[in-house]
């Protein structure tokens, strides 16, 4: 009986877990165009990232810091984008340069689609992670009495992330934003070696949104002034 | 007290049902499910393809080589032909003004094809799949497309080919319940990837521009 409530409990705990955190914390759909909106787009995609796992995080995290910095905003992630600007953003059709990106934009077919996404800002972000290697040593060993390891290693890490953000009400002036943040994982062993990763990725991702809310209210200072 | 005994032995049938044969049961199914099936993408994408659409009437083909072909690995079966054809199909609509499909039988270039300005044909499609393992050997997809685009009385306008690759490093544990479901993500990405190839270079081909204006200037001639 018991393990059948754990089960069910489980089962619920899952599909919360499916549901994006940016639609509960919200409490309205981002994925809805009401009024403006800002798309996501990761680009230059690496192709060599391979199934875009590191994209899927930074989208989810920037959408989620985005929600509540801007919140007049709705937001469209990277994947309906990509799918809407098919097949100009797959890794092998992708514009090489700001010159191409902006050549893309100014496309009356691609103005139309983002258009009727309601997309006023689109944030092409990119970047990745990088650690470096293991330090220090960690020694296992075993024998009749028992098994176990002894030591401490670490590695430091960087998460270095790039945006260019796009007005589509001005297309001449795209603005860039940088962020990184590093940190360095541990691994101390007691018996067992246990890895303390050093999340490094979110803070980047916390202080690009930051950068790119600042841009977004300058313009719509600019905006209103004008 | 002699509902609680009822009780208790209401209670017993229910949970041997959660014994060890049942677990072993779950853990064979999961190993079967695992090492079978299928290969699923998703069929198509939901917004039409961004493409300068050229102004003819063109008929729809898939090759038998294109449409039939399979790769087989030891833990599943991928359809890289039907899936390459969905792909296609989307893509062709997106490409010309107006499309039907080739007849299946006769062969297109056996029966009078004046109806349409040209016939569109997937020739190839070709898929490599290798698949590595959790201890840092990457799965690796491969797919490459040649078609080409025929008038109506069978002489080739023009021929393109497009492929595209995709690897990728399992994470320790990430393809465990199902191989197909991992290996079906790569397989799209490369799909998508050496059809959205294709497109753009079509869209940037001057022989097909000429074709389409001299269509253009054969329908408004005298």
């Amino acid at each position: 009986m018991n393990i059948k409530r754990a089960i069910v409990v489980l089962s619920i705990v899952s599909i919360l877990a499916m549901l994006s955190p940016e639609t509960a914390s919200a409490g309205k759909d981002p994925e809805q165009p009401a009024g403006e909106t800002i798309g996501l787009l990761w680009w230059p995609a690496d192709p060599t990232q391979s199934m875009y796992s590191f994209s899927k995080d930074m989208d989810k995290c920037l959408m989620r810091y985005l929600l509540k910095a801007v919140p007049r905003f709705s937001l469209v992630r990277h994947e309906k984008i990509q799918d809407m600007l098919y097949p100009w953003m797959e890794p092998g059709t992708q514009p090489e340069n700001e010159q191409d990106f902006a050549a893309l934009l100014r496309r009356e077919d691609v103005r139309l689609r983002l258009n009727g996404l309601g997309v006023r800002f689109l944030v092409a972000f990119s970047g990745s992670t990088r650690t470096e290697d293991w330090q220090g040593g960690i020694f296992c060993g075993g024998g009749y009495g028992g098994a176990g390891c002894l030591g401490f290693s670490w590695a430091d890490k960087k998460t270095a992330l790039d945006a260019v953000l796009w007005d589509l009400a001005d297309i001449d002036r795209p603005e860039s934003a940088e962020a990184s943040e590093s940190g360095t994982s541990i691994m101390p062993a007691l018996l067992l070696p246990v890895p303390i990763p050093a999340s490094t990725q979110s803070g980047a991702c916390r202080e690009l949104g930051k950068r790119i809310t600042a841009i977004i209210k300058a313009r719509q200072v600019e905006q209103d002034i004008d | 007290m002699s509902v609680r005994k009822s009780t208790r032995s209401r209670a017993t049938p229910r949970s041997r049902a959660w014994g060890p044969g049942f677990w072993l049961v779950l853990m064979q199914m999961m190993v079967v499910m695992s090492c079978s099936g299928t290969v699923k993408v998703p069929d198509t994408q939901d917004a039409v393809p961004l493409f300068r659409p050229i102004d003819a009437k063109v008929a729809k083909s898939y090759a038998a080589k294109a449409r039939l072909t399979e790769v087989e690995t030891a833990l599943f079966r991928a359809r890289v032909g039907e899936i390459s054809v969905r792909r296609f199909d989307q893509a062709f609509d997106a490409m010309f003004t107006a499309t039907v499909a080739a007849p299946d039988w006769p062969p297109w270039q056996r029966v009078d094809m004046r109806h349409v300005d040209g016939i569109v044909q997937l020739e190839e499609a070709m898929a490599d799949i290798k698949l590595g393992d959790d201890a840092g050997m990457p799965d690796f997809v491969h797919i490459s497309y040649k078609a080409c685009l025929y008038d109506n009385r069978a002489n080739a306008v023009q021929c393109w080919d497009s492929s595209a690759s995709q690897a990728h490093k399992r994470s320790v544990g990430e393809c465990l319940t199902d191989m197909s479901v991992c290996i079906g993500r790569q397989l799209e990405i490369a799909v998508r990837d050496a059809v959205a190839r294709m497109m753009v270079q079509v869209e940037n081909d001057p022989v097909i521009r000429a074709w389409e204006t001299q269509l253009a200037t054969r329908e408004t001639g005298p």
